[in-house]
C-alpha cells in the first residue's frame, strides 16, 4: 500500500515541482516529503469526537490591542523590580541613562512632525471559553481572553510598552515577541517569568539595527507573532491559545501602500481617515488579513486533547484559523494580502488554492522579500509566516479554498504532500461586485524590501550545532537545555557562520534563532529556495539535513534562547542559552571563553528579584 | 562503591550499608489541598489513567497496583532501567537518587519515585534490589523499584510515549528511553526531563511541574473558567 501510494507521490510530485518555485528549490528535502510513516505509529490521539459542517461561520479577524493607561507609570519606582505593582520591572534599557540611549531610536512620526510618543498597552493571561467548532465550548488559555490574542499594532521607531498580567494560577508563564528585535529582558527568555498574578513591563523599543548610525530598512520587520514561552509548558500554553499577532511598519511600508503596492493595514474610510474601535485601537485593514492556522483535537467534553507524555509533537485533526474551525470568508473580486502564520506546535501545511491559481509570497517570517515571487502552494512549517497576494479579481461569484495537501499523522516529520487529498482550511466566497471606494493594489514588481546580503567572509566565528535524538530524548551538541551554561557567547557586532546539523533520517526540528533575522546560505549545499534567500527567523531542519546560515548580532546584549520550535521538543530541552557581550562596554569581562562555561548562577532571572532567586533556585533551571 | 557483591543477601542489602533509611518523606498518603472537582462540562480524564492499573512487585517484594497504589493523587517521578543496562541506567537511578536527596533536603511536599524495568523477562524483584543496593538506593522508603509483566511493561511504554517509532530498535531494549517523566497526578499536570539532565534540575523541574515547592497548585484544566 505504502508502495502504491509514493508511486502516486512521485507522479504528482514531477508536476508539483513543475509548477512551484518552492518544491524545485526545496529538492534537499522534497525526497522526505514521499516516505510514509509506519502505520503502526501514526496514532496521534483519539479520533475528536465531533463532526460539524464546515464553512458555516466567517473567519474571525483579531480586533487590535487597545491603548492603556498604566499606573503606576513603566520605569517608575513603584513599577521596579520587586514592586508589589510590576513585580518584574522593566527592561533596563528602558532607562534614559542606559548605553542604549532609547531617545536615539525613536523616529519622528511624519503625521504630526514630532517624535513618535511611547505607545502604553496591557495583556493580560487569562482563562476563556471559545467554540473552536461550532456549539462546543473549549476551555482555553487567551490574551485579554480572545483567542488568538489582540493583533499589536506597532511603527518602527515608535516605543511601546506593554504591561503583561499574568491571571492563570496554574503556571509561570514567558512572553517571546517572535521575529522581533527586542531587549533582553523584553525577549521572553523562557525563564523570564511572569509569576501567577505578576505583572512584567515588556519594553518594545520596535527598531531595527543600525548601520552608519541608522536604523537599516532591510531589517525592519513587517508580520511579527507573540506568544508564550515559559519554561516546560511553551507547548500547552501555545497549544491552549496564547498566540497573537504583531503587525509592523515603516516608511517603506507606508509607501507602498499608498502608493497602493499594498492594501492598508489598518481600517481607513475612502478619504484615509483611521477608524477606531469604541476603545480607541485600530481596526484591521479591509483587504489585509492575518490567518493562524493550528491543528487541535478534542475531548468529548468539549476540552482540547493534550497528552502530557507526547514528546513527538502534537498533532490534531481538526482545523482551525483564528481559532475557528474551517471558517469562510467573503472576499470582493480583488487582491487581498493575507500574513498567514502557521502556530501549530508540529503540523507542516502545504497551501495551495484549490483552482489552481498561483499566489504572490511578499514575504517569510517576519520580513518583506525584495521581489514577489509567483507560487502555486505554499511551505508553512511550525512558527513560519508567509505574507501572501492573492488576487480574486477573476472569480467573481465564484467559491474556491485554501486547501492543504500535507499529509501528516504523528510529531516527527510530515508523511509527504498529497495533492489527491486536500484539507479544506478556508473557502473564500467571492462577490460580483468590488467596493469601489477603495481601488485595488498591484501587486509590487520591483524591490519590496531591499535585502543587503551577509557574505561569508565576513564571519569571524564558525559555529556548529547537532540536532540529535538519545534516548528518547532531545539534544543539540549532545546536551539538554540549561539556563545556567552559557551555550555560545557571542561578541555583539560579530558575524557569525552557524552550521546547524540533523543527522537523523526520521525527525524534523524547525529552528528558531532568537533576537536577530538570519540568512540561510545553503540547504545540503544546494542553495535555498528563493523564499529562504534573504530574512528568517527559524529554519526547519528536515531529516538528514545540513543547514549553513549567516547572522549579524546588534543592538541588544544579554542572554537569549535558540531552540526547536516544535515546542514539545523545545519544553524537552532542545534549546540552547547564547550570551551576547557588548565587547566596548564589557571590555575583558567580556572574553570568548565563556563558550560552554557554567554561571554560578543562571542566566535567566532577569526582572527576578536577586533575593527571590536564591530563595526559589528551582524556578529558573 | 559500585561492586556487586552477590552474596549479600535480601535482608543484607535492604538494611546494610548499601542502603540509605531516610525519613519518610511522607506516610504515603498525599496531603494537600482538596482535588478540584472538574465543573460543568469537562470531564477530561488524568492522564494517568492511560495507564494499566497492572499488579506489579517491587525489590522487596511487595505487589502493588500501579495506577491506584503508586501514582493516584501522588506527585511522582518515573525513571525507566533494566539492570544489565551498561549504559544511561546508572546514571539514571545515580539522578533520580541525588534528586531525591534534594527534595527531601529542601523538604519538599511528598512524592514518590518510581523505577520500572523494562527488561521484564529478565529482571526479577531480586536483580531490581541489587540494582538499587549498588546504586545506593534501595532504602528510600517512597522509592519502589518495580517489575510489571511483560505484556503490561508494553502497556505501561505505550501509554508513556516511550516506545521508539522504529520498532526494531524499540525491541533492543539498550536503546530504551532515557526520559523521566515528572508530574502530580492530583493536578494532571506532567512534563519530562531527560534523566542525563543535573540531579539539581531534575528537582527543580519536578517543583515547577509538580509544585513539589512553595508555589500554588496547578489547577486541573478541565474546570470552567472562574
Ligand atoms: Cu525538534
Amino acid at each position: 500500500m505504502n508502495k502504491k501510494k509514493s508511486t502516486t507521490h512521485q507522479l504528482t510530485r514531477r508536476t508539483f515541482i513543475r509548477q512551484t518555485g518552492i518544491a524545485a528549490a526545496l529538492a534537499a528535502g522534497v525526497s522526505s516529503y514521499l516516505r510514509l510513516a509506519p502505520q503502526a505509529f501514526a496514532n496521534a490521539g483519539p479520533a475528536t469526537p465531533f463532526s460539524f459542517t464546515p464553512f458555516t461561520r466567517p473567519l474571525p479577524i483579531p480586533g487590535r490591542l487597545a491603548p492603556a493607561t498604566l499606573n503606576p507609570a513603566p520605569g517608575s519606582i513603584d513599577a521596579a523590580v520587586g514592586s508589589p505593582a510590576v513585580y518584574h520591572g522593566i527592561a533596563p534599557e528602558y532607562n534614559p541613562a542606559h548605553a542604549f540611549n532609547k531617545a536615539s531610536w525613536v523616529l519622528t512620526d511624519p503625521s504630526t512632525g514630532k517624535p513618535f510618543a511611547e505607545k502604553r498597552h496591557i495583556l493580560e493571561y487569562k482563562r476563556t471559553q471559545a467554540e473552536l467548532i461550532p456549539g462546543v465550548k473549549t476551555n482555553l488559555y487567551g490574551f485579554n481572553g480572545t483567542v488568538p490574542g489582540p493583533t499589536i499594532r506597532a511603527r518602527l521607531g515608535e516605543p511601546m510598552v506593554v504591561r503583561v498580567k499574568n491571571s492563570l494560577a496554574d503556571t509561570e508563564t514567558s512572553l517571546h515577541l517572535h521575529g522581533g528585535h527586542s531587549p533582553s529582558h523584553a525577549d521572553g527568555h523562557p525563564c523570564f517569568y511572569v509569576f501567577p498574578n505578576q505583572q512584567r513591563d515588556y519594553f518594545y523599543p520596535h527598531v531595527a539595527p543600525k548601520v552608519n548610525g541608522k536604523m537599516d530598512v532591510a531589517e525592519v520587520p513587517s508580520t511579527m507573532w507573540y506568544h508564550d514561552h515559559g519554561n516546560d509548558v511553551t507547548a500547552f500554553n501555545v497549544a491552549h491559545g496564547l498566540a497573537g499577532f504583531c503587525l509592523l511598519t515603516d516608511q517603506l511600508e507606508e509607501n507602498l501602500i499608498k502608493n497602493r503596492y499594498l492594501p492598508d493595514v489598518d481600517l481607513r474610510d475612502a478619504a484615509g481617515n483611521l477608524l477606531l474601535a469604541a476603545d480607541g485601537s485600530t481596526q484591521q485593514g479591509r483587504y489585509d488579513i492575518p490567518m493562524a492556522f493550528t491543528d487541535q483535537r478534542f475531548n468529548a467534553d468539549g476540552s482540547l486533547w493534550w497528552d502530557p507524555f507526547d514528546h513527538d509533537g502534537r498533532i490534531g485533526d481538526v482545523f482551525t484559523v483564528n481559532g475557528c474551525a474551517q471558517p469562510f470568508l467573503n472576499v470582493e473580486p480583488r487582491k487581498y494580502r493575507f500574513r498567514m502564520l502557521c502556530a501549530s506546535l508540529a503540523r507542516v501545511y502545504q497551501l495551495r488554492l484549490s483552482n489552481g491559481q498561483t499566489m504572490q509570497q511578499i514575504g517569510n517570517d517576519s520580513w518583506l522579500l525584495p521581489k514577489a515571487i509567483e507560487t502555486s502552494s505554499l511551505y508553512l512549517n511550525p512558527a513560519r509566516r508567509a505574507d501572501v497576494i492573492i488576487d480574486f479579481s477573476k472569480l467573481a461569484g465564484q467559491t474556491i479554498y485554501l486547501e492543504n495537501i500535507m499529509t501528516q499523522t504523528n510529531g516527527r516529520k510530515p508523511d509527504g504532500v498529497d495533492p489527491k487529498a486536500p484539507i479544506k482550511m478556508v473557502k473564500f466566497v467571492v462577490g460580483k461586485t468590488k467596493n469601489t471606494a477603495f481601488p485595488d493594489f498591484n501587486v509590487p514588481t520591483g524591490v519590496i524590501r531591499p535585502h543587503v546580503n551577509i557574505t561569508a567572509a565576513e564571519a569571524t566565528v564558525t559555529r556548529y550545532f547537532d540536532f540529535n535524538r538519545s534516548n528518547g530524548a532531545w539534544q543539540i551538541n549532545g546536551e539538554f537545555y540549561n539556563a545556567y551554561r552559557c551555550d555560545a557567547h557571542i561578541r555583539k557586532g560579530a558575524v557569525e557562520k552557524w552550521v546547524l546539523r540533523n543527522g537523523s533520517g526520521g525527525w524534523w526540528h524547525p529552528i528558531h534563532i532568537h533576537v536577530e533575522a538570519h540568512q540561510v546560505v545553503s540547504i545540503n549545499g544546494k542553495a535555498p529556495p528563493d523564499f529562504l534567500k534573504y530574512k528568517s527567523d527559524h529554519t526547519m531542519l528536515e531529516d538528514n539535513t545540513t543547514v549553513e546560515l549567516l547572522m549579524k548580532f546588534r543592538t541588544f546584549d544579554g542572554p537569549f534562547v535558540f531552540h526547536c520550535h516544535n515546542n514539545n521538543h523545545e519544553d524537552m530541552r532542545m534549546m540552547k542559552q547564547m550570551e551576547i557581550c557588548n565587547i566596548e562596554t564589557s571590555g575583558a569581562t567580556c572574553p570568548p571563553t565563556l563558550n560552554g562555561q557554567w554561571f554560578s548562577v543562571p542566566q535567566a532571572t532577569c526582572g527576578v528579584p536577586t533575593d527571590y532567586v536564591k530563595s526559589h533556585p528551582g524556578l529558573f533551571s | 562503591m559500585s561492586n556487586t557483591n552477590n552474596t549479600l543477601t535480601r535482608r543484607e542489602l535492604l538494611t546494610g550499608r548499601w542502603s540509605e533509611p531516610v525519613k519518610p518523606a511522607d506516610s504515603g498518603r498525599f496531603v494537600g489541598p482538596a482535588s478540584s472537582t472538574p465543573g460543568g462540562v469537562s470531564t477530561s480524564e488524568r492522564a494517568s489513567r492511560r495507564l494499566p492499573d497492572c499488579v506489579v512487585r517491587n525489590h522487596r517484594e511487595d505487589t502493588f497496583r500501579l495506577v491506584s497504589d503508586l501514582i493516584s493523587d501522588q506527585r511522582v517521578i518515573l525513571g525507566f532501567i533494566y539492570t544489565r543496562c551498561k549504559g544511561i541506567c546508572p546514571t539514571t537511578t545515580l539522578h533520580m537518587r541525588e534528586a531525591y536527596r534534594v527534595l527531601t533536603a529542601r523538604q519538599a511536599a511528598p512524592f514518590r519515585m518510581i523505577t520500572i524495568s523494562v527488561d521484564p523477562e529478565r529482571d526479577s524483584p531480586d536483580d531490581m534490589l541489587r540494582h538499587a543496593a549498588v546504586n545506593e538506593a534501595a532504602g528510600f522508603p517512597n522509592w519502589q523499584f518495580v517489575v510489571a509483566s511483560p505484556e503490561d511493561t508494553l502497556a505501561i511504554r505505550r501509554g508513556l510515549r516511550l516506545v521508539d517509532p522504529d520498532p526494531v530498535r524499540d525491541r533492543n531494549v539498550s536503546t530504551h528511553s532515557g526520559v523521566l517523566v515528572l508530574g502530580n497526578d492530583r493536578s494532571n499536570r506532567w512534563g519530562g526531563i531527560p534523566s542525563g539532565a543535573a540531579p539539581v534540575h531534575i528537582a527543580n523541574t519536578f517543583e515547577r511541574i509538580a509544585r513539589v515547592g512553595t508555589l500554588q497548585e496547578f489547577a486541573g484544566f478541565g474546570q470552567q473558567p472562574s
